[in-house]
């Protein structure tokens, strides 16, 4: 069907409408869904084609973040904020990275394999012949140094917890490094990708003149102003280069980087808000990038305290939300449904097998009467910190949860306290998470009694066991299965309700090109790092 | 007798920059949350938390901490940025240097500007001219700041694409190869700090116009002008360097909102992300640089007025 879709377009002169530039986005999937194809596939369709088109070399692309990093650091193991997590991409790799598929592609390392059958022992083969921006040659030494960044016990590394299931770590010979897990992992690779593992020359202690091996060498860092980065000419991937420099900068006030983007003083700017989307329409030189991806805006039920420590409780609250009309309404059609527990479709774990939980009062009744808990009043606590939507969601929850005699009080508290204040101290309160690319990362993070972020407090023996199960299985259609175990039992059980994964909303500058939707977003994905952009006169 | 005079304020000065350090230090300890709840965030476990206090020597006690900063302070060391590993005082130079331009243009703009629009007003007094600029004057000043910037980021930029509509300065920028970036903040600020000056001016003016000296000057038949100019004039100087003075202290403090909504790497806007991020060293260095601005050219506009008025030189 799709090669069908692709020949009729060809005829139609489309794809080479593309290539000449002479179709816009929006032409083209109006065009494309009209003769049958779906958004996702034109979408797919249109990165494709236009990614084809011959780059041209130069200029300085200009990216507006829409906030200050309190760190402002260039040291991988600190970094916490879109900004900084970006920066430590543009200058440097980590072994492995996630590509649009959220397949693993080989970066420092080419290859990669569990030297012991168990998956508990693992081997990375490093790439020859790449240099740091200072000129040394990239060795195990750096890797082995970097890696133990994280493992000192007194150390301020934000990725500990997920390195911790790492024994030891030791170069084997100079182009290959040897990983001993605690426990079988064969997802393990995966740690390296969230931009904390990038890799820094062995005693490299100097983040204000940080090197790395990456796409762009430090030209100028002004914490709080802007920060240039500029073409490194010894990259070894340089054929993907096509920018002399990135520059980017923070604009505070969502409107005024609307602006600075219209003006044409940024080339791409993050965090667009849904009502600025009539502008981006008609703004000439400015489109809007949708990323559809795992974001999750959601509502935390914590399992430890009344009231939701009851399962009915829970269970009646979850059916008690529309989540199409909170995807119609609150995110316009930009989200894709949640089925109340943290894993979105664009997952490749995802199960399908699990029915969207419908909006259904009596039901709701019927778990609110188990509960003994009729005609109860509640107290939902939000803010506008946690994420796009979280209090819109919130007051929708209230109108729709009224069919069911359940009294709401939305209480907003202020952002700036929100996570130390609210954040796992109120038995309902909204949260926020980007998309981690994995299962495996999602439960180790969030659902296992040793998750370090199980802000639902529900532990449970059976999602231990059924974790450490998955992590030492190396059968595809068993791990599936398990994987699908476990998504029934959060999604059951858990105390997420989770209505909506809203996309990630960016927009750029038309004559910016080669910008791929890789769904992890801006700041944890590639997206921005460096290869492939180029601008167009 | 002006030498003590001089001398009494020089020390009062110094007392309530004193108290100020006080103030400040103080308003910092309450801020919820410390540099490592912020900056490792939602991902901050106890360990890393502990380590990160101790590495800064955050478990002292507070009294200690404020001695020691203020000595530090003393002999011109204000520390390290506690978020960027830097000297607060590299993070502070550039940012001063721009909220200075930015305050001094504004002064060049604006004071004349307000001057004479409040001569226009006195000597057309109560006329439709005056009017005019009085009610224009108090609605630039009533109007919120970000609200004014936005508008015209809206016309001049957006619509008209005359101008910026950000105003990003990068450190060793030559000043005239920014000038377009400076004109909308400039035209802003002009905006909220015209009104006092105007109003001064004015009443002043009138006041002066209505004394015995200028009636016997225009009885004289010298010409109108020449009256506001050489007779009026001179006395409302005196009061017009203490507007100047208050204008400039309100500007280097007042530009927060102004340097937020531009994007414009002042003072304002680093104290702002150094809030954001619990960043001590620099909010404190910031708050001390702001108060102390204030403070020296208050005195500075006490001096003048005293200096410049002969019944203030002797002391009831």
């Amino acid at each position: 069907m799709g090669s069908q879709v692709d020949g009729r377009l060809e005829q139609d002169g489309m794809i080479s409408s593309i290539r000449r530039g002479t179709i816009g986005r929006r032409e083209f999937l109006r065009v494309a869904t009209a003769t049958g194809l779906t958004v996702a596939a034109a979408q797919a369709l249109w990165a494709k084609t236009a990614v084809a088109q011959a780059p041209k070399r130069g200029g300085t692309a200009r990216v507006a973040f829409a906030s200050t990093s309190p760190t402002l650091t260039l040291d991988p193991i600190k970094t916490i904020n879109i900004p900084d997590l970006t920066h430590v991409r543009q200058l440097g790799q980590e072994l492995v990275a996630l590509g649009p598929d959220l397949k693993l592609e080989p970066q420092l390392a080419t290859a990669w394999e569990a030297s012991a059958a168990d998956g508990s022992e693992w081997v990375f083969e490093l790439r020859k012949g790449v240099e740091f921006h200072n000129g040394k040659p990239f060795t195990s030494a750096d890797v082995v140094y970097s890696m133990r960044r994280h493992l000192t016990k007194d150390s301020e590394s934000v990725h500990k917890a997920q390195m911790a299931q790492i024994e030891d770590v030791s170069a084997d010979g100079a182009h290959a490094v040897r990983f001993k897990l605690k426990s079988p992992n064969f997802e393990f690779p995966v740690a390296f990708t969230g931009g904390r593992t990038v890799v820094i020359p062995d005693g490299h202690t100097d983040f204000i003149n940080s090197v790395g091996t990456g796409a762009l060498k430090l030209g100028e860092f002004q914490p709080g102003v802007h920060t240039l980065f500029v073409r490194n000419e010894n990259y070894w991937n340089a054929e993907r280069v096509h920018l002399d420099a990135i520059e980017t900068f923070s604009i505070l006030d969502p409107t005024n980087r609307l602006n600075a983007l219209i003006t044409g003083e940024a080339d791409f700017i993050v965090g667009v808000d849904l009502n600025a989307l009539p502008r981006l329409e008609n703004a000439a030189n400015a489109e809007t990038m949708f990323v559809r991806g795992g974001q999750n805006v959601h509502m935390v039920m914590m399992c430890d305290r009344t009231p939701t420590d009851n399962y009915d409780f829970r269970l009646a609250m979850k059916h008690l939300q529309d989540r199409q009309r909170v995807v119609d309404s609150v995110y316009k059609g930009y989200a894709q449904i949640g089925n109340d527990y943290l894993l979105s479709p664009s997952h490749n774990e995802f199960s399908r097998e699990i029915p969207v939980r419908p909006y259904d009062v009596d039901k709701a009744k019927y778990h609110l009467r188990q509960a003994g808990a009729e005609n109860p009043t509640i107290e939902i606590f939000t803010s506008t910190a946690a994420g796009p939507g979280g209090l819109e969601q919130a007051l929708m929850f209230q109108q729709t949860a009224a069919a069911a005699g359940v009294a709401v009080n939305v209480q907003q508290a202020p952002a700036e306290s929100y996570w130390s204040a609210i954040w796992r101290k109120r038995p309902i309160h909204g949260s926020h998470w980007n998309m981690r690319p994995t299962a495996e990362l999602q439960w180790s993070q969030l659902y296992m009694s040793t998750a370090p972020e199980n802000e639902i407090e529900f532990r449970d023996e059976r999602v231990d066991r059924l974790v450490l199960e998955v992590r030492a299985e190396r059968d595809e259609a068993k791990r599936m299965a398990i994987w699908h175990e476990l998504q029934l039992i959060a999604h059951d059980e858990g105390g997420h309700l989770l209505a909506a994964h809203p996309d990630y909303i960016y927009a750029h500058a038309k004559a910016l090109k080669g910008l791929k939707p890789y769904p992890l977003g801006v700041g944890t994905s590639n997206i921005v790092s460096g290869e492939d952009l180029w601008l167009d006169s | 007798m002006i030498l003590k005079l001089l001398g009494i304020r020089v020390l009062t000065g110094l007392l309530t920059l004193a108290i100020v350090s006080l103030l400040v230090f103080g308003a910092t300890e309450i801020l919820p949350g410390d540099v490592a709840e912020a900056v490792l965030g939602r991902g901050a476990t106890p360990e890393a938390l502990a380590a990160m206090r101790e590495r800064l020597s955050l478990d002292q006690p507070a009294y200690i901490r404020y001695f020691e900063w203020l000595g530090r302070m003393m002999s011109g060391d204000f520390g390290t940025s506690t978020a960027t590993g830097r000297p607060v005082v590299t993070l502070v130079e550039d940012r001063l240097h721009n909220t200075a331009v930015l305050a001094l243009a504004t002064a060049v703009v604006a004071v004349p500007l307000a001057f004479g629009l409040g001569l226009l007003s006195a000597m057309r007094s109560d006329s439709i001219t005056d009017q005019t600029i009085t009610v224009g004057a108090l609605v630039a000043v009533a109007v919120p700041e970000f609200f004014t910037a936005v508008v015209l980021i809206y016309v001049f930029s957006v619509t008209l694409e005359w101008l910026p509509s950000i105003s990003m300065i990068r450190s060793g920028e030559p000043i005239l190869q920014t000038l377009d970036r400076l004109v909308l903040p400039i035209a802003v600020l002009t905006m909220v700090v015209m009104a006092h000056t105007v109003r001064m001016t004015r009443s002043t003016v009138v006041n002066v116009l209505s004394s015995g000296f200028v009636e016997m000057a225009l009885l004289k038949g010298m010409p109108r002008h020449r009256v506001v100019l050489f007779h009026a004039l001179p006395n409302v100087l005196s009061p017009l360097f203490t507007v100047i003075a208050l204008t400039l202290a309100y500007l280097v403090s007042g530009v927060v909102v102004v340097e937020t909504v531009f994007s414009y790497p002042g003072l304002g806007r680093l104290m702002v992300d150094a809030v954001a991020g619990r960043d001590v060293p620099v909010i404190q260095a910031c708050g001390m640089i702001f108060c102390t601005a204030y403070v020296v050219l208050n005195m500075t506009a006490d001096a003048l007025s005293v200096l410049s008025n002969p019944r203030l030189r002797v002391p009831k």
